[in-house]
């Protein structure tokens, strides 16, 4: 806890004024300016390391990640200092800009296009529980100094002949990247991350531990290399895009495939720890999580959106009424047609359910995570207590034992096949094609099912390893 | 035969020639004129060269067609062999009867097994193709059990009716419509779903614009290294895109069929 010099009261960090703020007689204090060597006291139990709060002296609960806690008796803003000074020290932070009410306007704006989300998503008393973190980032500073030379050409048309004139283009180029910025810590999903940016570097400051005073705080559990190739493909593609449309060269139709990290001579500088602030919501449904964020710095908005299944079901059938009158009105399909349309709708939906499937697994897996694939890979056991995929997805989400994407399959089969056969009576189209329709029917309603799987995460706790599973 | 002149003999095989044609093409004339509305001047015509129907089946098939006639000429056919599709064959019987003038054909024809109604003029304009198909539609079944005149009789009520600015039975059309318009209702809400949940990743200048970048292209230039020429011979033109196309000359069609 810091305290207050006049009062002793707790001080934390006021985002309105950018400063430290005593809770209690209101006293602005510069957080460079305030300096306390150690702030949770620290006692080594056997391999146990114990944060007990300087105020009250409860025990403080934390992961191995978190730079901060939260007194559970007194409620005091604590900062686990041998958390950020033993390992990754941070070198810069982004403090946020953007107050609690800010988050909860710009999440509430973009809630009320989410008509289909469970109405818990918008209720005012749980939109209160955003937490503000500061979540850890690597910031790359990518240079490039190289001789280029890659071909190009001009062309016009002489009589019947295409005349090409090849030219090869040189220049020095110069070029340097700073910031760019990709998250460090493996419970940050990545797909969020990605979302939520881009921060603007350019106000980052200076880290000082009293900026955390208040909020959350993760540390870096990736490491710093995990990104690099990412951040110098993105300095390269923006370094390629410009070489190509500069003025002198435009006009020549330069080669891009000629140019590439290694050509245009990228190197990584240096890599700074940083901190970025992020506004973090969590719903829970059974044993699934949805999360939304805001950017701490810009406000935007990042949710995962469930789909409360009454809502959609009744949004659907409105939406179908106006529908229906409209196909009564100008469409009239012939048996045939419409065995062909419920053969298209079937294939369009067998589709979306294996592409959601697909999706799932991948999401389950952390496939797309890199950060927390690297964990995977490197720490061979549990990460912390919010992440650690599964090493396969099971049967639960094996697409060849859902019967709703044997419905889309079957009923698409069938109509193929008594379009091929073609039999006379109109009523085998009819039966067929009603019978098509309604599994579709069945297999979309399935797949709305597992879209809140998709739109959702797994509980942290059941990510922890260790122990005996039978206990 | 051997004796005539060469120009005789021409002239004679002219002559044959044209009285094959004006028997091949006028035809349908042979029909019978059975009824002329006295108030339009349309006109009911009935032709059963599959012989499916007798003299009283035909009777009755005409007093359902005389309504009709208001609005334009009624043609009933049945033809036993037919080299052409149905639609082919409804259209060139109609128009050698009547041209372009407004009237509907309903042609069974027993060589393809399929039923099929042509409408010209007005009566297009009144009863469209979907309607056509809605009506063979309702009475083919008429016809797979053998019941011709019924099968006739039903479909210039049921045009009539369309006529008429009625409606007729499409209990299929509804529950069909019904069930599409739920499932695509469905798409259509998953497809938002998607789209908002879906996020947007920043662009690569967005991103850049928050970073500090630095970037100079010093001492540019471009040098000549060699010449390729390929042979590629211009197009001698086409003059255009060719003009429209389509469709049967003078007034509007329509017309639906089934398999029976």
């Amino acid at each position: 806890m810091y305290q207050c010099p006049n009062c002793g009261g707790n001080v934390k960090f006021d985002i309105p004024s950018q400063q430290l703020s005593c809770e209690f007689c209101h006293t602005g204090i510069d957080p460079y300016r305030f300096r306390k060597e150690t702030d949770a006291e620290e006692h080594t139990y056997y391999e146990a390391t114990i944060f007990t709060c300087p105020q009250c002296g409860g025990e403080l609960l934390s992961a191995d990640t978190d730079a901060t806690a939260f007194c559970s008796f007194c409620g005091a803003s604590t900062i686990l200092d041998s958390r950020i000074s033993r390992e990754r020290r941070p070198g810069y932070i982004i403090p946020f800009t953007k107050t609690k009410e800010d988050c909860k306007k710009a999440y509430s704006a973009a809630m009320k296009r989410a008509v289909f989300a469970p109405k818990e998503l918008k209720n005012e008393k749980f939109i209160d529980s955003f937490r503000g973190i500061y979540m850890p980032y690597w910031c790359y500073h990518i240079s490039q100094k190289n001789s280029l030379s890659l071909s190009g050409h001009t062309e016009r048309r002489r009589g019947d002949y295409i005349v090409k004139d090849h030219y090869t283009l040189r220049g020095q180029l110069e070029a340097g990247y700073k910031g760019l910025s990709y998250d460090a810590s493996s419970s940050f999903d990545d797909s969020i991350s990605q979302k939520i940016a881009p921060y603007d570097v350019k106000g980052m400051k200076s880290f000082t531990p009293s900026f955390l005073c208040g909020f959350y705080a993760d540390i870096a559990d990736v490491d710093k290399t995990v990104y690099q190739p990412e951040a110098e493909a993105a300095a390269s593609l923006a370094s390629i895009d410009r070489i190509c449309s500069t003025p002198e060269f435009r006009s020549y139709h330069p080669d891009r495939s000629q140019l590439s990290p290694a050509s245009l001579g990228t190197r990584c500088e240096a890599v700074d720890g940083a901190m970025f602030p992020v506004w973090f919501l969590s719903y829970r449904h059974k044993d699934r999580v949805a999360y939304a964020t805001v950017n701490g710095q810009t406000g935007k908005v990042v949710a995962d959106l469930p789909v409360d299944p009454k809502k959609y079901i009744i949004g659907s059938l409105l939406l179908a009424l106006p529908i229906f009158v409209l196909l009564n009105l100008f469409l009239i399909l012939t048996p045939g047609k419409l065995l062909i349309a419920s053969a298209v709708l079937a294939l369009v939906s067998t589709v979306i359910y294996g592409m959601e499937f697909a999706q799932i697994t991948r999401r389950e897996n952390g496939l797309d995570d890199k950060g927390l694939q690297y964990r995977k890979r490197y720490s061979g056991s549990a990460v912390r207590q919010g992440r650690m995929a599964v090493e396969d997805t099971g049967a639960s989400y094996n697409l060849w034992t859902k019967p709703g994407f044997w419905c889309a399959l079957a009923s698409f089969a069938a109509a193929v096949a008594i379009f091929i056969l073609n039999p006379a009576s109109d009523l085998v189209f009819y039966g067929a094609a009603i019978l098509s329709l309604a599994a579709v029917l069945v297999s979309l309603l399935d797949i709305i099912k597992y879209y809140n799987i998709l739109s959702t995460r797994r509980l942290p706790q059941f990510d922890k390893q260790g122990g005996d599973d039978r206990a | 035969m051997h004796n005539l002149h060469p120009a005789t003999r021409k002239l004679s095989g002219a002559c044959a020639c044209f009285l094959m044609a004006l028997l091949l093409f006028a035809c349908p004339a042979f029909a019978d004129s059975l009824y002329t509305n006295p108030e339009t001047g349309y006109e009911v015509f009935a032709s059963d060269d599959a012989n499916l129907l007798t003299e009283e089946e035909l009777a009755s098939i005409e007093k359902a067609m005389e309504p009709v006639t208001a609005y334009g000429n009624a043609v009933f056919k049945t033809v036993s062999e037919n080299s052409s599709s149905t639609r082919a064959y409804a259209e060139r019987y109609y128009e050698s009867l009547f041209g372009n003038e407004s009237g509907t054909l309903f042609v069974i024809d027993m060589d393809n097994r399929y039923l099929y109604i042509h409408n010209t003029g007005s009566v297009s304009r009144l009863v469209t193709s979907g309607q056509c198909d809605i009506i063979t539609d309702n009475i083919y079944t008429y016809a797979s059990d053998g019941d011709y005149a019924g099968c006739a009789a039903a479909a210039y009520q049921q045009l009539f009716q369309l006529l008429e600015g009625g409606r007729i039975a499409q209990p299929m059309k509804y529950i069909c419509n019904l069930l599409l318009a739920v499932i695509l209702a469905l798409l259509i809400n998953y497809a938002l779903v998607r789209a908002y949940s879906a996020g947007k990743k920043p662009s690569g200048s967005q991103l850049l614009s928050g970073i500090y970048a630095s970037y100079s292209l010093r001492d540019t230039h471009a040098d000549f290294s060699h010449q390729t020429k390929v042979y590629s011979p211009r197009s001698s033109g086409g003059g255009g895109r060719s003009g429209g196309g389509g469709g049967r000359s003078g007034g509007s069609h329509s017309g639906g069929g089934h398999r029976f």
